[in-house]
């Protein structure tokens, strides 16, 4: 093979025989003219589609301010928050609550800390003591004067409450009261407790005075409902501040 | 031997022009051989530091710590090998097609000195602590005008050549020489302006960090290798082109779409939202051009398959625009928000990066290079046991780095998606993958010590002095 492809042009420097690479490979390449296909074209029309609605469903108009477009920003997995279930109590201190807002914080406010010349509900004798007594005040309210805390309150008179606030609304909001102004974290008012109060006191005409009321020690007979945990000092202390979030 | 016997004149012309570009065409090959084998080194020890900072981990070299043993790595592969590589087969492709000698290839040359002291002076800087931290812009602040400068002389040769073409019809590869010659030059210097000399919002600045990586992989690595695909495939066929219409679409199509990428990387980001919108869709039409020219290749093959097997050009071609297909593909579903949140911010992202610059960008110049060098040189490569042990370890170390990262990659991103557990998590999630990574980092290691190996002995006229090509099958042809 060698022999026969060997050159004899002297002219040249170099000779065909002296490229072995460059003369074996093929001639340079051309073009053909092969027609695009159908199917291509097809290919082609459904990226143009694919990207055109892309381009429309993520653009946000092309506004310059909108930076979050549906479908970008994922949401937030479901996070498993525990979501503590409520317990009875808190259910029933809830239900207290709600009666407090809508009848008892207009004065008392929100905190129980009264104003002016009505008298505060935190820590107050009047709450965390005898319970019959406590009813008294909500079924046939009061009137001065009283000594709560150490202060004098006497100029105020409050209403009662027998007629608007049935006996499970009063049970709730004394024991909401009494939980969370008065620290009595281990006992609820029930409204067995209420009707009979109501029953001994509910036919008073006048407003309580401080003389009309019954002893400090002098508490409403019933029994502690069966859902209440018999040792709700560790439960139901962090369950008491809960119910103001 | 089958083949047509060329006319002697033109044999006697082709080697001619070989010759006129031997000395600049051979400068930057074995510079790019040399960059690659420092930046998979540095690849290997980036890795490794990934998951064991331990590593190496001696007083004298503390500057091969992650953050900047990773941005060199990077900085040596992309400016270091890509595109010098590619300038080396743009300048043989451009003579070789325009049919002309070139002129005064010193030139080049200095321009390819520019070049590597740049690239040295950015490696050396960023061991130095005075890197940027910008993905693929990591070099200090001065190196780029150098890059800039450098590169503008080799478009300049470049254009020269073209003018002084020989008429006829304007092949293909040398459109795409033409484009990746102006548009590196408009991305480098807009991306550099933006950043670092007019730098805006912190924002913009990562819009047009983001913008540049995907134009860089649109617009200038794939011109330049599918320059030689297109070139090679028919050449060592010998046969013509599938279809002109075909390469005349994905070429436009390639041009008008590519300028646009990259964004899409920010989806949901705080940028305004058309900007990550029109980057998706850029990828998503991007499919278009990428269709023409994989159809356009593969019906040129068609019925040859087997010539894969036996050319070594054909095979790391072969291999290379299949990896481009892969890669665009993926980019497409990526801007679809389920898949792109879970490949934004990971591992994935240097998976995508791999496949582009090694699994597409390399295979196609190591293809280039197995076929030019000998014409070059005048002897042929000296065995092809080492050239099958190049492509074995390089494909199945680049699929596997490839593989690991992306799997890696959506582990790692499932977990930082997890709001309630801690970020560690997903940190520790990625480490198995980031070991993988360091496993496939050897083989490639060992591909391409001894690719470096064997155009070293090329270079140095150790070749063998044959008739016969080096193949890596049995079949009889050219290549």
């Amino acid at each position: 093979m060698s022999d026969e492809l060997q050159n004899h042009d002297y002219e040249h420097k170099t000779s065909v025989r002296d490229h072995g690479s460059v003369r074996r490979e093929k001639q340079e390449p051309k073009t053909g003219l092969e027609p695009i296909t159908l199917s291509l074209v097809a290919a082609c029309a459904a990226a143009l589609m694919i990207g055109g609605g892309y381009l429309g469903a993520k653009s946000g108009g092309f506004d310059f301010a909108s930076t979050t477009v549906n479908g970008y920003v994922p949401d937030p997995p479901d996070i498993e928050i525990a979501a503590a279930e409520l317990s009875e109590l808190d259910k029933y201190l809830a239900g207290g609550e709600a009666v407090y807002k809508a009848t008892c914080n207009g004065c008392h406010q929100v905190t129980g800390g009264g104003q002016g010349q009505i008298p505060p509900l935190v820590d107050a004798e009047w709450v965390t003591e005898g319970t019959e007594r406590f009813a008294q005040i909500i079924l046939n309210g009061m009137t001065g004067p009283i000594s709560v805390n150490g202060k004098s309150f006497g100029s105020q008179m409050m209403p009662p409450q027998k007629g608007s606030l049935n006996d499970k609304q009063i049970a709730q909001v004394m024991s909401f009261v009494r939980h969370k102004f008065g620290g009595v974290t281990d006992i609820v008012v029930t409204k067995e407790m209420v009707a009979a109060a109501r029953e001994k006191h509910g036919a008073q005409a006048n407003i309580n005075t401080v003389a009309s009321l019954a002893a400090a020690d002098s508490y409403l007979p019933g029994e502690q409902p069966e859902w209440l945990n018999p040792e709700p000092a560790e439960d139901a202390a962090p369950a008491a501040a809960e119910p103001e979030n | 031997m089958p083949e047509d016997n060329p006319a002697d004149e033109d044999v006697l012309h082709r080697a001619a022009i070989d010759r006129s570009v031997r000395l600049p065409v051979l400068f930057f090959f074995t510079s790019a051989a040399a960059w690659l084998a420092v930046s998979v080194v540095l690849g290997f020890i980036q890795s490794m530091k990934l998951h064991s900072p331990g590593f190496l981990d001696f007083p004298c070299l503390h500057f091969l710590q992650y953050g900047r043993s990773n941005p060199a790595f990077m900085g040596a592969l992309v400016y270091g090998w890509a595109i010098q590589a590619g300038l080396g087969v743009c300048i043989w492709l451009m003579a070789r097609l325009c049919r002309a000698e070139i002129k005064n290839p010193i030139t080049l040359i200095v321009a390819g000195h520019f070049w590597n002291i740049g690239v040295l002076l950015g490696v050396l800087g960023i061991f130095t602590g005075h890197s940027t931290s910008i993905e693929w812009l990591a070099f200090p602040k001065a190196v780029w005008p150098i890059l800039f400068v450098a590169y503008s002389l080799v478009v300049v040769w470049l254009f020269t050549l073209f003018q002084r073409r020989k008429p006829g019809e304007v092949y293909i590869s040398v459109l795409y020489i033409l484009g990746a010659c102006l548009w590196f030059p408009w991305i480098y210097l807009t991306a550099n302006v933006f950043i670092h000399v007019l730098p805006g919002s912190p924002i913009a600045k990562a819009a047009t960090s983001a913008w540049y990586l995907g134009s860089m992989t649109y617009l200038v690595l794939a011109p330049m290798a599918l320059a030689s695909a297109y070139y090679f495939i028919p050449k060592i066929l010998g046969r013509p082109i599938y279809s002109s219409y075909l390469s005349t679409l994905g070429f436009w199509g390639l041009a008008i779409v590519g300028g646009w990428t990259g964004i899409q990387k920010f989806m949901g980001g705080p940028l305004p939202a058309w900007m990550p919108a029109v980057s998706g869709a850029a990828v998503i039409f991007a499919i278009i051009p990428v269709c023409a020219i994989a159809v356009n290749h593969h019906m040129t093959l068609r019925g040859q398959h087997k010539l894969i097997e036996s050319s070594p050009t054909m095979r790391f071609t072969a291999v290379g625009a299949a990896a481009f297909t892969f890669y665009c593909v993926f980019s497409a579903l990526n801007a679809f928000y389920p898949l792109g949140a879970l490949t934004q911010l990971s591992q994935t992202t240097m998976a995508f990066q791999l496949l582009a610059v090694y699994g597409f960008f390399s295979m196609c110049m190591f293809g280039a290079i197995y076929f030019i060098v000998p014409r070059l040189v005048g002897c042929e490569w000296v065995s092809g046991r080492r050239i099958r042990f190049h492509f074995w370890f390089s494909t199945y170390g680049m699929i596997s780095l490839v593989a690991v990262h992306f799997l890696g990659g959506l582990w790692q991103s499932h977990a930082y998606a997890q709001f309630d557990v801690p970020l560690e998590n997903a940190i520790s999630a990625g480490r198995p993958y980031a070991i993988g990574a360091s496993v496939a980092w050897v083989f490639i290691i060992a591909s391409n010590v001894m690719f470096l190996y064997h155009l070293s002995l090329m270079v140095f006229r150790l070749g063998r002095k044959s008739e016969q090509p080096a193949m890596i099958g049995h079949a009889d042809h050219t290549g």
